[in-house]
């Protein structure tokens, strides 16, 4: 007979393949069920600040920010990690794109953003250029990270700006 | 445990396990909380442990009987 | 007498049947060796999944709560284009470990080429200091991004879930291990 221990053993390999099959099934599951667009409205408030700290322009800005992220969490969803952007285009390069501010949500209850003049997290300067007279496209990005399974990265709000010519 | 027993212990862990993580499933589905698949997944795994794992009397029905020293 | 028999009901029970000390010692030791060679398995392919594979295992709690240490990750191949937002592995030139970062910024220069800029979800600062920057590098390039990161499996599924809810459950399971181990005699 088997012992106690190579039952426990044979167990454990059972084990495995059926935590294997409710892993598959939560992310395929995540896949599909997520098809619902948030509610989300972002527009500049204010520029606080547009400073040349003599190497580049620095811009500070406050953003109204909200958002409803309620629908978007599942039984798949761990949290989503939503981040503005300010996406712009110097003369004679490529589009460039910065992330500004970033809020990391875990759980539906925390779910709606309702922001006035945020102020941004990260500064939004561009590494080589001035940022005078740029136009500065803001848009609400947000990346669900799954329990299991795959990650997901939408986007969805826009809004237009341009700095101010001078400093 | 005896053969017979034996079989039926394995029989009845894997069927309690698939039952309980059909469940999980289902039931997590249902109110879209994963938290709720583990917990009755782990339940059922823990019930299967306990009903399937030692000796109990109901494993040894059909004893083994050796023919007895002449 | 009457003992010695309960005794013996209880160890039947369990399937235990002999209760020599030095017997179980050898059996605890046994279990032990188990789990140690689970452990090298588990670190081994930790380390084997380090050269440039499709699946990674976290290493830092950089990305905390999104990724904690000895979750899986899995990786695509490299892109032509990368947006930020998404998560991506690197090597720095400093330490030939993985790190798996989101990137924040990405500037296009006046040749096209991509310049970017990545940060742990966790850190408060961008990762600057983790490029090469003594040889000037400032920022990251296409040519040193391995991929980006598309799918994520808990460690051991789920029981870590389990094991972060609540603060009793950890030590639980480890005293349920300990008492498994330990009825596995032979």
């Amino acid at each position: 007979m088997h012992t106690f221990f190579q039952r426990i053993h044979q167990f454990l390999g059972f084990l495995l393949s059926t935590t294997i099959f409710i892993i598959i099934v939560n992310s395929i599951s995540g896949l599909y069920l997520d098809d619902s667009e948030p509610e989300i409205s972002i527009q500049l408030n204010k520029i606080h600040e547009f400073k040349n700290n003599a190497r580049t322009d620095r811009a500070v800005i406050g953003f109204d920010l909200h958002a409803d992220f309620t629908s978007t969490f599942n039984w798949n969803v761990k949290q989503i990690f939503v981040f503005v952007t300010a996406e712009y285009q110097p003369e004679g390069r490529g589009k460039s794109e910065v992330v500004i501010w970033d809020h990391i949500i875990r759980s539906k209850e925390e779910a709606v953003l309702d922001l006035v003049d945020q102020k941004n997290k990260y500064v939004l300067v561009d590494y080589e250029n001035d940022l005078r007279g740029q136009i500065i496209n803001l848009t609400v990005n947000w990346d669900v990270m799954p329990l299991n399974g795959f990650l997901r990265l939408k986007k969805h709000g826009k809004t237009q700006f341009t700095l101010p010519e001078k400093i | 445990m005896d053969f017979f027993g034996q079989y039926y212990a394995y029989l009845f862990f894997r069927l309690i396990v698939i039952i309980g993580s059909l469940l999980g499933i289902l039931i997590g589905f249902l109110i879209q909380s994963y938290k709720a698949t583990i917990y009755i997944y782990i339940g059922s795994i823990f019930l299967a442990g306990l009903l399937c794992s030692p000796n109990w009397p109901i494993w040894n029905k059909h004893p083994l009987n050796f023919k007895k020293k002449n | 007498m009457k003992m010695k028999k309960i005794n013996q009901k209880i160890l039947t029970f369990f399937g235990i049947e002999n209760t020599s000390i030095a017997r179980s010692i050898m059996k605890f030791t046994e279990v032990g060796l188990v789990f140690a060679m689970g452990l090298f398995v588990w670190e081994l392919l930790k380390l084997l999944m380090q050269t440039e594979g499709p699946v990674v295992v976290v290493m830092s709690g950089s990305m905390e709560p999104g990724f904690s240490r000895g979750d899986i990750l899995f990786i695509s191949n490299r892109n032509h284009h990368y947006k930020s937002g998404q998560i991506v592995v690197f090597k720095t030139t400093q330490q030939n470990i993985p790190v798996v970062h989101r990137i924040i910024s990405v500037f296009t220069d006046a040749n096209g080429k991509e310049k970017i800029l990545t940060k742990g979800d966790f850190n408060k600062y961008p990762d600057q200091s983790l490029y090469d920057h003594k040889n000037g590098q400032y920022f990251l390039e296409q040519e040193h991004i391995h991929g980006v990161i598309w799918g994520y499996i808990p460690k051991i599924g789920s029981l870590s879930l389990l094991a972060n809810e609540k603060n009793y459950f950890k030590p639980i399971g480890f005293i349920l291990i300990a008492i498994l181990g330990f009825f596995g005699f032979e």
